[in-house]
């Protein structure tokens, strides 16, 4: 009875990293695409109403309101380059994947939110006055460096993991 | 007080009061929110109603008459519209001459000329009329001129996208050249796929029908020259429609480049090499653009030094991958440590030289300050490198669908004939939406890469553009005529 419990214990243990590395890479994806989501709706329902009073400035309209876009695409990509290694992962190694992915996932996650919210700001800017998008763009833009950063240290994280 | 009558707006009620007691009603009912009734007419209600309704239906009779008689008009259409535009270019004429300075018989106007129209003007002026005195003057330092863009043919139609985020101004130097050949290669590594690179050519068709200049042509030659990149990078990454060699297509040309899933830390750092070199492309333009404003120094220690540095970033490439990725770039290179060495020499030399150089313009503490201000400037350079790395997640979830798509409905094909029908059906809608989504995702995001990181280098934009007036007619093309081109020539 010990030995079976003993043997399934070492199991579980040694099957669960790719699970729990999984869950990881699955989570970055998962949260920076609805970051991005949330925050292109946010950004969306405030162009389209600019839109309707203002239908010549539609161009600098769709950049502003498209910049929280990035987030999922940096998720993604992450899951792209990481996704080879999660069957071969063992021991803690899957906790290693699991926290090397956390970054991204919350920093892309919330940066893309907040990201939409400094859009919108710009795009009311732009509804009231006569600034072209190329200086509001800015400032939106600067909410992402932090998302860039968490991506970097993600990668190198990830890739750091030797399997 | 008696109700006289009812209706959906409320209920109509006589009163009638003594006159001492007048006042006091009239306040009691606006208490109750009564409104004077306006009805003062000699006739009953009824009969004033079907007055008003026989009014209506002779309204509506006339109506019927005037629009049939302008719609007989509509022969006369192409005549008529050429009218509105000459009406709309004398009402401008009418507008800007208010703002000429005028005595009775005089006026005097000022304009800006483009040098190459300087001769042709003056033709015009002198046949205009003996009684007027012109003269051509250099433009000064207070003046705002608007600025007119001279590029080529080709080049022209991406200005489209430069002014969507804002003209140059008259003194910068023009990055429409620039900005044409990066928008269309990034175009084409997104969308890379032979099919998908021969439908987005056949735009060039369409644009080259279409006579007048307009925001739809320029977006259709410029999605067009995209598609000519996309052909190319179609070629290389060996996909057509989704479908490559590993499908089982053998008679597709065999992948240059890596394949994107299997490989996909390599082809990551391919997207971030171009990024490299776009990046590389800003602060040589940035460079440029000192120079022309004549800050020659400047230009140099802000511009061209930085844009060397990405030499030696490029050149460290295998090495990065090397050690971060543990792979190695271009089918199996492994770069000589002297060629390591190089390029951390440059990148560290361009370091060096910036903490040095970026004070120079400020006294005792502050030389040090911008020195490490500078130093800022590196994370924000790994900071703008990393933001390519959407060309590859936009380029993969393209070909991944295409992918999809393609294989589903070849699987379908393979079972009779309705399997046959829902396979087009599948193949025709998957990849126009595919193609439809994924050509709007790689013009935002490729305009965006301009926009932020290209021109945040150096652009500054908020110049207007040249447009004399009756230029945008909304109706009619002016074509020179063989003579004043002859003329001009």
């Amino acid at each position: 009875m010990l030995s079976f419990l003993l043997e399934g214990e070492a199991i579980i243990a040694a099957n669960l990293a790719p699970v729990i590395g999984g869950i990881g890479v699955a989570l970055c994806v998962l949260l920076c695409g609805l970051g991005s989501a949330i925050g292109l709706r946010i950004t969306g329902t405030t162009a389209a109403a600019v839109l309707t009073e203002q239908p010549k400035k539609n161009g600098s309209v769709m950049i502003l309101s498209v910049l929280p876009s990035t987030q999922g695409l940096y998720g993604f990509v992450l899951g792209l380059i990481s996704y080879t290694k999660i069957s071969q992962l063992t021991g803690t190694q899957g906790w290693e994947m699991f926290i090397a992915c956390l970054p991204l996932a919350i920093v892309g996650m919330l940066s893309a939110i907040i990201q939409g919210k400094t859009a919108v700001g710009g795009l009311k800017a732009l509804a009231k006055s006569d600034l072209t998008s190329g200086k509001l763009i800015l400032y939106p833009a600067m909410v992402e460096t932090y998302a860039i950063l968490a991506l970097v240290v993600s990668i190198l994280m990830t890739q750091n993991i030797v399997v | 007080m008696k109700q006289c009558g009812s209706g959906e707006k409320g209920i109509v009620v006589f009163v009638a009061s003594h006159v001492s007691e007048g006042d006091k009603i009239s306040e009691k009912l606006g208490e109750l929110s009564f409104t004077h009734c306006p009805f003062d007419y000699e006739i009953t209600a009824a009969q004033k109603v079907s007055q008003l309704e026989a009014t209506i239906t002779d309204i509506i009779k006339e109506d019927d008459i005037l629009t049939k008689k302008i719609c007989g008009y509509a022969g006369e259409i192409s005549k008529l519209k050429v009218y509105a535009d000459r009406l709309h270019f004398e009402k401008q004429k009418q507008e800007y001459s208010t703002e000429f300075k005028k005595t009775a018989t005089t006026f005097t106007l000022e304009a800006f000329v483009p040098i190459v129209a300087k001769t042709a003007v003056e033709e015009k002026l002198l046949k205009a009329s003996n009684a007027l005195y012109f003269t051509f003057e250099e433009i000064s330092e207070e003046d705002s001129p608007p600025t007119l863009m001279e590029n080529n043919k080709l080049v022209k139609q991406f200005e489209f996208v430069t002014n969507m985020y804002s003209p140059p101004m008259y003194k910068e130097f023009d990055p429409n050249t620039i900005v044409a050949f990066f928008f269309s290669l990034f175009f084409g590594f997104i969308m890379a796929d032979m099919g998908y690179g021969i439908l987005l050519t056949l735009c060039l068709l369409f644009a080259r029908k279409m006579k007048r200049d307009s925001g739809t042509r320029r977006l259709l030659y410029i999605i067009g020259v995209g598609g000519i990149f996309a052909f190319i990078f179609g070629v290389l990454f060996g996909g057509f429609f989704g479908l490559s060699r590993a499908d089982g297509l053998n008679w597709l040309p065999k992948a240059v480049f890596p394949d994107p899933v299997v490989n996909s830390q390599e082809v990551l750092l391919y997207a971030l090499m171009f990024g490299a070199v776009h990046l590389m492309f800003g602060y040589i333009s940035k460079g440029l653009t000192m120079i022309k404003q004549k800050q020659v120094w400047d230009g140099i220690w802000d511009g061209f030094v930085w844009a060397f540095f990405f030499v030696g970033l490029l050149i460290l490439f295998p090495y990065i991958a090397q050690s971060i990725f543990d792979i190695k770039l271009f089918g199996g290179f492994e770069s000589p440590a002297l060629l390591n060495n190089i390029g951390f020499g440059i990148c560290g030399g361009v370091i060096a030289v910036e903490f040095f150089v970026s004070g120079r313009h400020s006294k005792g503490l502050g030389k040090p300050v911008k020195g490490f201000v500078s130093l800022y400037g590196l994370i924000n350079v790994f900071a703008d490198l990393l933001s390519y790395a959407r060309l590859y997640g936009l380029m993969l979830s393209g070909a991944m669908i295409a992918n999809i798509v393609s294989t589903m409905s070849l699987q379908l094909a393979s079972s009779g004939v309705a399997g046959t029908i829902g396979a087009v059906i599948i193949l025709v809608v998957g990849h126009g939406f595919n193609l439809a989504m994924g050509g709007l995702g790689a013009y935002i995001h490729d305009a965006r890469l301009q926009f932020i990181e290209y021109f945040g280098k150096f652009y500054e934009g908020e110049g207007e553009l040249f447009s004399p007036i009756g230029s945008n007619l909304h109706y009619t093309l002016l074509i020179p005529s063989k003579d004043a081109v002859k003329d001009n020539a």
